[in-house]
């Protein structure tokens, strides 16, 4: 191992063959172009999902460990918006951002995991796990969080729904990392979240329905709703959501039936839920419609 | 590699696999391993810093530097003796394993606000898995230590 003679800085590198290397930046830049020359490493930030990993599939593996950088450790706030460095842990996201974020977010973060977890996983963590998508990244998506990704010498924002394609992979280029989130602070009246079974890999069938709106004087201001199945798979009622806007509350009957029949045209689609998974959708979806009033 | 952190105060330097659950560098007289894997049994949590962490979910290059109490490292320390007390009165003590993790949830709890309202006690309770102590039992007796810590560490008036 060498170091740069403080603990917890610069490059520590394996003994034995099989112990893979880690190297831990200080600096987005040094972690940029330790990217920028090496891209097949792979970038930890709390580290807790590889924990939960088969052995066999972190082995022989060069770590970035990205945990130290104090770039992605910073959460500021202005009037519109608050950005998160995609290493704050949870845990401290949810001491600070409790008074400011919306708390439908506030909720999600606390899903990452009991207190332990949360102290440890990040959010930019949370977003990159190949292959499934958890609740806390279905909400960010559904309430308009954006992401930016670097790499040495450019940076780009994305809506984070566009951040991967419809078959789950993650659209990040070779050499990048998440290195912020955009969360707008907009104040959601109503909101659900609602799981069936357990929602992280491997966990077997799960549904978690999610549902966010914001009510003016007149009526539905803002109205959002998903469904996230087996954490592979998302629904979002577009068309149904935009039709929505507008619409003065109670809804009348004629409205409930547009919305609920988007829903089911959708879920016929949807092959990986059986009829109890339709019918806690469909219901779902009607008890977060009568709660808007 | 090998890692040096701080163990109950006391210097320690160990080769680890970087990529493996620190808690297995962890295991001497009073680290656990927990079975969950996932850090929901609380066995293997200690304090890091002044945050309560899952050693079996922190990757053991994350102990490079880092300052990690159990539960031997807070003798003396007045939070955790009303804990203690507390825990003792409303009859957690009986959850052994489990027992660290129950008091570090506590301590970090009540190290953030002394007097915690319902909503906190709730954020904290509700992901416990442990059959020892119910949510209800684990409540009342954070709520017990964080009066007893108050009345005694309250200011005399002048």
């Amino acid at each position: 191992m060498s170091s740069r003679g403080r603990p917890g800085v610069g490059r520590v590198s394996g003994g034995a063959p099989e112990t893979p290397e880690v190297i831990v930046p200080q600096s987005l830049g040094e972690a940029l172009q330790l990217l920028r020359h090496t891209t097949d490493r792979a970038v930890w930030a709390g580290g807790t999902w590889w924990l939960q990993q088969p052995e066999e599939s972190r082995r022989d593996r060069q770590i970035l460990a990205i945990h130290s950088v104090r770039e992605l450790r910073r959460v500021v706030r202005t009037g519109h918006h608050v950005e998160i460095g995609s290493t704050v842990p949870a845990g401290r996201l949810l001491g600070a951002g409790r008074r400011f974020l919306p708390a439908v977010a506030v909720e999600a973060i606390h899903r990452v995991g009991p207190p332990p977890i949360r102290n440890i996983a990040t959010l930019g963590g949370a977003l990159a796990i190949p292959g499934t998508t958890l609740p806390v990244t279905a909400v960010l998506q559904l309430i308009d969080t954006s992401i930016e990704l670097r790499r040495q010498g450019n940076s780009r924002w994305m809506p984070l729904g566009h951040f991967r394609d419809p078959t789950g992979v993650l659209r990040i280029d070779e050499g990048e990392i998440i290195t912020r989130l955009r969360i707008p602070l907009r104040t959601w009246t109503h909101w659900m979240i609602h799981t069936y079974g357990q929602p992280f890999p491997g966990g077997g069938p799960s549904l978690t329905l999610l549902g966010a709106a914001s009510m003016d004087k007149t009526g539905i201001d803002e109205f959002r709703f998903a469904l996230l199945i087996n954490g592979e798979r998302q629904i979002r009622l577009r068309t149904a959501e935009t039709d929505l806007v507008g619409k003065a509350v109670p809804l009348t009957e004629r409205d409930r039936r547009m919305i609920l029949g988007t829903l089911e045209d959708n879920l016929l689609f949807g092959s990986e839920l059986d009829d109890l998974g339709r019918w806690r959708a469909s219901n779902g979806l009607r008890g977060f419609l009568q709660k808007l009033q | 590699m090998e890692v040096t952190f701080h163990y109950n105060g006391r210097q320690k330097t160990v080769q680890v696999v970087p990529d493996t659950p620190a808690h297995e560098y962890l295991s001497d007289a009073h680290g656990r391993r927990g079975t969950c894997g996932d850090g929901s049994c609380l066995q293997c949590t200690v304090l890091m810093g002044s945050r309560v962490t899952a050693t079996c979910t922190l990757p053991a290059y994350r102990l490079q530097g880092a300052e990690i109490v159990d539960l031997s490292g807070l003798d003396g320390d007045p939070l955790y003796f009303d804990i203690r007390r507390a825990f003792e009165k409303i009859g957690i003590t009986r959850c052994g394993e489990a027992l660290q993790g129950l008091v570090f949830l506590a301590y970090q709890l009540l190290g953030e606000n002394p007097l915690p309202g319902d909503e906190e006690l709730r954020e904290y309770s509700r992901h416990m898995t442990t059959r020892c102590v119910s949510r209800d039992e684990f409540e009342r007796a954070v709520r017990l230590a964080g009066r007893i810590h108050k009345r005694k560490h309250r200011e005399l008036p002048r």
